[in-house]
């Protein structure tokens, strides 16, 4: 068994699937492609896993993070996967600051193939918490109001029980949106979040919390600049909606401790596949339970970014929300049946073992643009 | 959800092992008898998991009643596992955990170690790369009994030395000026061979903690244990002030998340010091292990006693990382009773990791049977 967890094979791949869209996440921006960069693994029994991340915004180029993971290559090969924990802590403790998209995405592979490799989903590895867990459909950003209202239509009438916008993040625009979903939907039960990319001023942050507190709104997310702790301290102290942080900057057990001592968020927020991988959020599941805050663990992505985030949501306790990209379609790939909204408004984890994703590795190979393969 | 590892029998046995003597930990106590309480989950595929941990009782020259309020709260709460899964730990944990009103939490301990060794063995896998796989040896230190004599300290801790053991810690009569002039004789004799860990159980003051404290730091001791009562934080930071040693808690009384989230807050301890067997098992040390770590922090397992406890504490230490050393009770065959090949440390000082699924090891349960005093036996 030992040597059939050996890992003898890594490769990545970017592309961009050919059902993708470009998307904004904010309204100061232009739409971005939405590339995805894949990591595979393959270990000596036969069993493979595989990881995602998004490249094609903020300067970051196709295949920035296969090249990451390429230059950790010689590490990863050789590697045993039950002793996946190890080879990311090594790569960690090398690397420096987060966020760490490369070495991430190889500690959710290395989780994906040993789970397969020993029959069993990686939520039930991890301790089989729950079997599903609510959503909210995680809207793109708009230009105009109408946008907004015809998308919140739609989820709602889809089944959604929640929906957070990326806000077009002009302030008076934001605090329009804001009024007219406290009028519309004020008194229902759909619940509503906004995320603001880290594109407010300080003041602006105060105002629109304080009008999101009188309406059905759950968190402001991402209003300041992750790193900026202080006036994030300041912030949750002067508003009555939950603040989160955008997960995205600031990664790491020691900073999300430092947050949350500091009370900068009422919740914690990181994304499995840039800030460790599952190795580091099992750690993260324990700090934030010990601080008695909820966790919001992000999932907007493809469906295997969705699906390492998925699984740590269903096995360990704490989490509240999955956060489905909508429409979902254009982030499907690479998975054959990929994660679908059930009536109760929740998803379920796929009952395969690993992450879960069966994957046309043929078409991927076929429609990647960038290739690396430790075996070439 | 297969229903496979559903729990369809919980046997319950307590025995009172009769290769362990009589013990103490301090020279202020009277000794104790130990028990040794077991829990044997048993899934619908008849896979089978189990955990166990020690209770003791005042011994009495063997005229009462041997101690059995472990078992008999085991047998209480039990009934919950039963139908339960073992692919749903976490919601389990959270249930018994929610509702547990024992600090000592160690019946919802055994259940939970149960439920994760079952697991692994269903995956064929060992415990420790179930959990992540961080190391696969880990060095030990002795755990010594308390000795009457310091000539008997100073031969004791040389014939450790020569077994290999590069560590060793001391429990000793709590009597201050005695203890010091123990701990130079023994350092004096073996410091150049063996580093050094001293704990007395809770059983100082401040004034004294910090006298003995500033020795210790001067024999480059490598922590000092359970110098002042666990939930004295106060005493605590004025004692880590004052010395220069890693001071670290007892970890017996102080059991929940958020009583260690609080004397990690409260700047009590430079390392945190818990076990699996009785502080709600290996998903509550897990997220212990990640409160620590998110505070550059180790976590100091406790694994004084049957092969059971020394298997879940080693299993998480290689499993999470971030913990230094393996408590390795001695001498070693007053606490090897459950298993015919126990986990043994190596001719350098070192506990590896054990090979076989779940724990790795299973007890002879016809031997446990016949010698249990105490047995209960529930089905779904």
């Amino acid at each position: 068994m030992a040597d059939d967890l050996d890992i003898t094979r890594v490769r990545g791949y970017a592309l961009t699937p050919e059902q993708s869209v470009p998307t904004r996440y904010h309204g100061r921006m232009d739409r971005a492609a939405m590339n995805i960069e894949l990591v595979r693994v393959t270990l000596a029994g036969g069993a493979e896993g595989a990881a995602s991340y998004l490249s094609g915004w903020a300067g970051r180029a196709m295949g920035c993070f296969v090249n990451e993971v390429a230059a950790i290559a010689e590490q990863i090969v050789g590697h045993n996967a039950g002793r996946r924990a190890a080879l990311t802590q090594t790569l960690l403790e090398e690397a420096g600051e987060g966020p760490w998209m490369g070495i991430s995405m190889v500690d959710c592979a290395m989780w994906d193939a040993y789970g397969r490799a020993v029959g069993q989903p990686v939520y039930r590895l991890l301790g089989g918490y729950r079997e599903r867990i609510p959503v909210y459909a995680s809207t793109e950003a708009f230009l105009t109001m109408e946008e907004y209202l015809d998308v919140t239509k739609r989820f709602i009438a889809m089944g959604y029980p929640a929906i957070k916008f990326h806000m077009n993040t002009d302030p008076d625009f934001d605090l329009e949106l804001v009024a007219l979903i406290t009028s519309a939907y004020g008194e229902g039960k759909v619940r509503f979040m906004t995320d603001q990319e880290q594109l407010c001023t300080f003041d602006e942050a105060v105002r629109l919390g304080q009008a999101m507190s009188k309406g059905p709104f759950d968190w402001l997310e991402a209003p300041l600049p992750d790193t900026d702790l202080d006036a994030y301290v300041a912030l949750n102290e002067a508003v009555d909606v939950d603040i989160l942080n955008a997960g995205n900057i600031l990664v790491g057990l020691d900073n999300w401790r430092e947050g949350l001592s500091r009370k900068a968020w009422s919740r914690l927020r990181f994304d499995v596949c840039n800030a460790g991988g599952i190795s580091t959020a099992v750690k993260a599941m324990g700090l934030a339970k010990a601080m008695n805050v909820p966790v919001e663990i992000q999932s907007f992505g493809y469906q295997t970014a969705q699906l390492a985030n998925l699984h740590v949501m269903l096995g360990m306790v704490g989490n509240t929300w999955f956060e489905h990209p909508a429409p979902s379609a254009p982030f499907d790939y690479p998975a054959r049946s990929p994660i679908a909204l059930d009536a109760l408004g929740c998803v379920s984890a796929p009952r395969e073992n690993g992450l879960g994703i069966e994957i046309d590795w043929a078409g991927v190979e076929q429609d990647a643009e960038i290739v690396f393969d430790s075996a070439a | 959800m297969s229903r496979d590892l559903d729990i369809v029998r919980a046997r319950i046995y307590a025995v009172t092992p009769a290769n362990t003597p009589p013990y103490r930990w301090t020279g202020q106590d009277g000794f104790v008898r130990i028990t040794d309480n077991l829990l044997r989950l048993t899934a619908a595929n008849g896979l089978e998991g189990w955990a166990s941990n020690t209770s003791n009782a005042p011994h009495d020259d063997g005229a009462g009643a041997p101690e059995r309020s472990a078992a008999d709260r085991l047998h209480e709460i039990a009934p919950q596992v039963l139908g339960a899964s073992a692919l749903e730990r976490e919601a389990v944990s959270e249930r018994l955990l929610r509702t547990c009103d024992d600090p000592r939490r160690r019946a919802e301990s055994l259940i939970d170690i149960a439920l994760w060794d079952l697991m692994a063995r269903a995956a064929n896998q060992p415990l420790w790369q179930m959990l992540g796989g961080v190391r696969d040896v880990i060095p030990a230190y002795a755990s010594t009994p308390v000795l009457e004599t310091v000539e008997a300290y100073v031969a004791y801790v040389g014939d450790l030395a020569e077994r290999g053991y590069r560590a060793a810690k001391l429990h000793t009569q709590c009597d201050p000026d005695w203890d010091l002039a123990m701990i130079d004789a023994v350092h004096d004799a073996h410091g150049k061979r063996m580093r050094f860990m001293l704990d007395v159980e809770q059983r100082y003051d401040l004034r004294t903690s910090v006298r003995v404290g500033q020795r210790l730091a001067e024999l480059e001791f490598v922590w000092f244990e359970a110098p002042l009562p666990d939930a004295d934080f106060v005493a605590y930071r004025e004692l880590r002030r004052a010395v220069d040693v890693p001071i670290i808690p007892a970890g017996n009384t102080l059991t929940s998340l958020e009583d260690l989230r609080s004397g990690i807050e409260g700047g009590a301890w430079d390392h945190v010091r818990t076990g699996p067997s009785h502080n709600g098992g290996l998903t509550a040390s897990i997220r212990a292990m990640g409160l620590a770590d998110a505070h550059g922090m180790t976590v100091e397992l406790q694994s004084y006693g049957y092969e059971g406890r020394k298997l879940a504490a080693l299993h998480l230490a290689l499993g999470l990382g971030n913990c230094d050393w393996f408590e390795q009770p001695v001498a070693e065959t007053d606490y090897n009773y459950e298993l015919a090949e126990p986990p043994v440390v190596d001719a350098s000082g070192l506990i590896h990791a054990p090979t076989g699924p779940g724990l790795g090891a299973v007890p002879d349960w016809e031997r446990i049977e016949a010698e249990a005093f105490l047995t209960f036996d529930l089905k779904d």
